[in-house]
């Protein structure tokens, strides 16, 4: 990850609908490691994560002229296109097998990377402020967030109403906003 | 509703999480563009949890920059994207029409098949039922001669019947009938096979000899549609001396015999 932001999200944009590639390489410097982890979260397999991975910032450069930034953050979107390619992957029968055997056999450098990460967060100070946010306010967000899941699989999963994940959804991430402003 | 109503739904998290329906995404983009509030917002929940993501975030090997970076590279020179959804709508367009094309021709193959079957088969009817209605009318024309046959062979075989044969009065033809006579029932039959065929507008006539005086037995065939017609029954007779049979004008049965060709006696 980069130190020094060169360019603001409008001015990445603009590069990268116009098919720059230096603009391209900064993006994945920022945003691969955040995206990995996400991926990484659903599949439990570093090697298919990162197949994953590859393949969704090449949609992300195919796609990138149908990006709209009316509709929210570059980040957002990238997001959307990467779990969703996740989620497909997941539902493929073959990738479901394979990502279980390479989980058991990965597990425990996958475990120290996942500390090595959390190290880093730590120092950040955000990590820790993240312990305090209700574990149901927790399984919530990463329920949808790494889990891909639906309202309604969210809603059996906690075991409450459907109309009521979106209240607890609202809870949490404004109870997620006030630690990060905190920090 | 208005921006405030918007953002304490909770919808907008939804949204900025990828879990509103199709519906709810369209309207919260359209409240988006309408109130500032609702966009900042919505900035505000992705920035938290774009935060949140890179809180998990796990560094991937450096070798997939550069298979990405080679793929995308190999893509540009290439336009791949390009000329896979240009294959895409053709293959669609294509892998319907020759189908529908094979369909198409084999439907028309099929039904000139069809049609000349048809064809031949019709042929192939219309000449089977000629041939069948001309066997059946051929076997019908046997059993009517093997009945008359058989009919003939019981008269003639019947120990009832007495013969009579009635000889030419001109003793250098070759002509004349055999009568038969049935005692018992009276019935009289005559087998004209030896008398040759009546001259144009003529016709042979039997007659019986009832107390000296002559008695139409009535007109008697010689053939039918070019066949000989052999014993055929007459009119019957109880007492009778005699059996003639005479050459008449063409027409209905004779009080008189005309001209007596042959006579025959019944002892």
């Amino acid at each position: 990850m980069p130190d020094t932001l060169k360019y603001s999200e409008e001015e990445l944009v603009m590069l990268l609908q116009s098919r720059d590639q230096q603009a391209f390489s900064y993006l994945y410097d920022n945003y691969s490691a955040a995206l990995n982890g996400i991926i990484y979260r659903m599949v439990e397999d570093r090697e298919l994560a990162e197949d994953i991975l590859q393949e969704a910032f090449v949609k992300i450069w195919n796609n990138f002229s149908s990006y709209d930034t009316g509709k929210g953050r570059l980040f957002t979107w990238m997001l959307n296109i990467t779990r969703n390619l996740t989620i497909d992957t997941l539902r493929s029968k073959g990738y479901k097998k394979q990502g279980k055997i390479s989980s058991d056999e990965n597990s425990v450098s996958n475990l120290t990377d996942d500390t090595r990460m959390a190290e880093r967060f730590d120092a950040m100070g955000i990590r820790k402020q993240l312990v305090n946010l209700k574990p149901e306010q927790r399984s919530i967000i990463d329920l949808a967030y790494f889990n891909g899941y639906t309202q309604d699989e969210i809603s059996k999963e906690m075991g409450i109403p459907l109309g009521t994940v979106k209240t607890r959804m609202r809870a949490a991430i404004i109870e997620l906003r006030k630690m990060l402003e905190h920090n | 509703m208005n921006a405030q109503e918007i953002i304490s739904s909770g919808i907008l998290e939804l949204y900025c999480m990828g879990l509103s329906s199709a519906a709810e995404t369209a309207e919260v983009a359209a409240w988006a563009k309408q109130y500032p509030e609702v966009a900042a917002e919505i900035e505000v929940i992705q920035s938290g949890l774009e935060s949140y993501a890179q809180t998990h975030a796990v560094a991937p090997a450096a070798s997939v920059k550069e298979k990405l970076f080679a793929a995308i590279n190999t893509n540009e020179a290439a336009p791949v994207v390009n000329i896979k959804t240009a294959e895409k709508t053709t293959a669609k367009v294509y892998s319907i029409s020759p189908a529908w094309k094979y369909a198409a021709a084999a439907s028309v193959i099929l039904l000139v098949g069809s049609l000349l079957l048809n064809y031949t088969f019709y042929n192939k009817y219309q000449s089977a039922n000629k041939e069948l209605a001309s066997t059946q009318n051929e076997l019908q024309q046997q059993i009517t001669s093997a009945q008359s046959m058989d009919s003939a062979i019981d008269i003639m075989g019947d120990m009832h019947a007495t013969q009579v044969v009635a000889k030419s009065v001109d003793t250098t033809a070759d002509m004349g009938a055999r009568i038969y006579w049935m005692k018992n029932t009276h019935e009289v039959y005559v087998d004209p096979a030896n008398l040759p065929k009546a001259p144009e507008g003529k016709q042979y006539e039997f007659w019986a000899i009832v107390e000296g005086a002559p008695v139409n037995g009535g007109v008697i065939t010689t053939e039918i549609n070019g066949k000989k017609v052999h014993v055929q029954k007459m009119k019957s007779f109880g007492k009778v001396q005699a059996f003639a049979i005479s050459l008449e004008d063409a027409g209905p049965a004779k009080a008189k015999p005309d001209k007596v060709m042959a006579v025959g006696s019944s002892i």
